[in-house]
């Protein structure tokens, strides 16, 4: 199958000019000065240039269809990335060879101009996507529709809130028949709802065999949306594989974590003979606190590297409640279980039975340790939770007062 | 070549492009519409007070006014054209940097919507024609070559300017001055009679002038500007948009980086 977009080894490098007055700027009379001083000097003028690398040797193919994320820190290249697909910037080497219309939204302030109204704004931007006049009217109701402007349609843009700006501009991009879809962080500003939408909208465009290239730092909506994810890191692609896969390699690059998946740095507690290499609740997003029903079990992962049997080391785990109270303490050891019976990767899991903890927010401490004599790897906080009611009752809210919250048998004689 | 295709792809673009420099400018301004007689009109005022009146210069018989007003109208072409295409992009920044279309549109657009304010002009210019001995006939056609080579040569202009201004924002300041020197040495004010006859040719080799001299020949019926020198205007103005163009290419690749 032929691929949608094909990048071959594109590198980018922006020269950043050093001006005399410490600005970054482009005068002329900057440069003139340059000129005579050097020549005054007698020296050839020499370029007072700083190279910045942007993107490195980047390669990577996308089928018709696909939904791709890319994903990465400020300034890691991904919106360099887009403008260099979209044309808007040239790649210093390598080359973008893209099949079919692009349609781009690059950043919040897209190609709108502010003191046309919403509708020419609309006809520029399908002007620019090289449409027909005939073929953006026959969009135009469905365009406005979308974005929920009517009533703003014949007001420049200018006057938009942010947020319907962004609408807009969404809107015109996704509805115009572009058969590659590239969207570079926009949604931040629209509302939940409007935000929900625009997944659903880019998720029938892809469905419709089109290709979406998404950029967004909100690793949610990357997951519902994507399903390959491309990791860059520093200009260089680091990481391309499914989207899961991806959005845990990027939050482990990071070594950031959230605080119900926490996943180790990359020189995490090197020098001991067994680490943590990751801890979570089970099923909880990577970047949001996971939230469970009173009426459901939380089962808590912990994912363990051990290089070197110890004997008599131990796993603990204490879940402590929001007022710093430990309500528990676990461990493998209370049923017989010796998780350090093998060097190598191991993956543990522990459930807390549904009802057991009352409502509220828990973190817990993890300790690889041998009890009294020495740590081997502390986490403090990590994996966090919240508990909610999900069981209605008929009490008020203090009957179930207490640090934890189990529905204990009663008989009556 | 594949610029050319792009280019006719975006018919659409550029049609809107002009259509937005309009729009924006005759519904931003208040007087709107006005403004764009208004100028010339102040224009060839003054310069008929100057040279009509207090240097006496001849107009072929032709009312002063009349005479520096038809020299203003074919000037606005040329000096709002490369104005307006010079500052093209700096103007549309965001779209420049946001999306991508072919660049060339955009200087052209600006330069072309000139035409609309030179439309505007010529007609209150008819309107006024019969009180002052009527319309020169056929003849009134030429009046189309002439703006044609001012626009190219401020197509030319405008966007090696549209190209510099983004490298070196500076030089944006400089085309007034650029443009107000340019209309003392170009007969715009003044009959040409009034450059001494040994400089004659050489105030022709400003390829400015003879389009000049070819629209006011047109709409009243003054001397016409010798053959050569309008062939050699408009293979100037030919030459200079090619050039332009070129020009423009090389710098189009960073363009986006720069501004
Ligand atoms: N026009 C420019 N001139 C100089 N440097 C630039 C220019 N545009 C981008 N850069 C640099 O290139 C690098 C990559 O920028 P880019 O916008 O692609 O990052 P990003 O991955 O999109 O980051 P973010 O997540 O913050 O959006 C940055 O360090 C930035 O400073
Ligand atoms: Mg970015």
């Amino acid at each position: 199958m032929t691929s949608a977009i094909s990048v071959d080894s594109i590198s980018k490098c922006y020269r950043i000019r050093q001006s005399a007055r410490g600005k970054y700027g482009t005068d002329l009379a900057d440069d003139l000065v340059n000129l005579f001083g050097s020549i005054v000097r007698g020296r050839i003028p020499r370029s007072s240039f700083h190279e910045f690398w942007a993107l490195r040797d980047v390669s990577l193919e996308i089928r018709p269809g696909e939904t791709v994320a890319l994903l990465g820190p400020n300034g890691a290249g991904k919106s360099t990335l887009l403008k260099i697909l979209s044309r808007v910037v040239r790649p210093t080497s390598g080359s973008a060879t893209l099949k079919g219309r692009v349609g781009s939204l690059l950043e919040v302030g897209t190609g709108f101009h502010p003191d046309l109204t919403g509708r020419a704004n609309v006809f520029l931007a399908g002007a620019i996507l090289g449409l027909s006049r005939a073929e953006i009217r026959r969009r135009f109701d469905e365009i406005v529709d979308f974005a929920g402007v009517e009533a703003f349609v014949d007001t420049p843009v200018k006057r938009y809130s942010s947020g319907m700006y962004t609408r807009l501009a969404f809107s015109v991009a996704a509805h115009l028949e572009a058969d590659i879809l590239l969207v570079d962080e926009v949604l931040a500003v629209g509302d939940a709802q409007f935000q929900r939408k625009c997944l659903g909208r880019m998720d029938a465009v892809a469905s419709e065999g089109r290709t979406v290239v998404f950029v967004s730092h909100n690793l949610a909506q990357v997951r519902s949306l994507c399903r390959r994810g491309i990791v860059f890191e520093k200009g260089r692609l680091s990481l391309d594989t499914g989207i899961d896969e991806a959005i845990s390699g990027y939050l482990s690059s990071l070594g950031g974590s959230s605080p119900s998946c926490w996943i180790a740095p990359p020189d995490h507690a090197r020098e001991a003979p067994m680490r943590f290499l990751r801890v979570g609740v089970a099923g909880g997003g990577v970047e949001e606190l996971a939230v469970r029903g009173t009426d459901a079990p939380i089962d808590l992962e912990f994912d363990i590297e051990i290089d070197r049997r110890e004997r008599s080391a131990q796993l603990a785990v204490r879940i402590v409640n929001d007022e710093g109270l430990p309500v528990l303490t676990t461990a493998p050891e209370d049923v017989g279980l010796d998780f350090c019976s093998a060097v190598g990767r191991r993956k543990l899991g522990v459930r807390i039975p549904a009802g057991l903890l009352a409502p509220g927010r828990y973190s817990c401490l993890c300790n690889l340790h041998i009890p009294g004599v020495v740590s081997f790897d502390l986490l403090d906080g990590v994996p966090a939770f919240e508990v909610q009611e999900t069981r209605t009752t008929t009490r008020g809210d203090d009957h179930r007062k207490g640090v934890v919250a189990p529905r204990l048998d009663w008989n009556l004689e | 070549m594949q610029m050319a295709r792009e280019l006719v792809e975006h018919g659409e673009l550029f049609r809107v492009f002009l259509f937005r420099q309009i729009s924006i400018r005759y519904a931003q301004t208040a007087l709107g519409a006005l403004w764009v007689v208004l100028q010339p009109t102040m224009f060839a005022l003054i310069y008929s007070l100057v040279f009509g009146v207090f240097a006496a210069a001849p107009s072929e018989g032709k009312p002063y006014f009349l005479f520096s007003y038809c020299g203003t109208v074919a000037w606005t072409l040329f000096a709002q054209g490369i104005e307006r295409a010079g500052t093209s992009f700096i103007q549309d920044e965001r779209l420049v940097t946001k999306t991508w279309f072919p660049r060339l549109l955009l200087p052209f657009a600006a330069a072309s919507s000139v035409l609309l304010d030179v439309l505007v002009a010529i007609t209150l210019l008819f309107i006024a024609l019969p009180f002052f001995g009527g319309f020169t006939g056929w003849s009134m056609l030429l009046a189309i070559p002439a703006l044609l080579i001012l626009l190219m040569l401020a197509l030319g202009a405008g966007t090696l300017l549209a190209a510099i201004n983004v490298r070196w924002r500076d030089i944006r300041q400089a085309t007034p001055t650029l443009v107000q020197v340019l209309v003392w040495v170009t007969p715009v004010a003044y009959p040409l009679v009034m450059v001494p006859e040994s400089m004659r040719s050489t105030a022709l080799a400003n390829p400015l002038a003879a389009p000049i001299l070819l629209f006011r020949h047109a709409m009243i019926g003054t001397t016409p500007p010798p053959a050569w020198s309008l062939a050699w205007s408009a293979a100037v103005a030919v030459a200079l948009l090619l050039w332009a163009i070129q020009v423009f290419r090389r710098v189009e690749r960073t363009l986006a980086d720069h501004i």
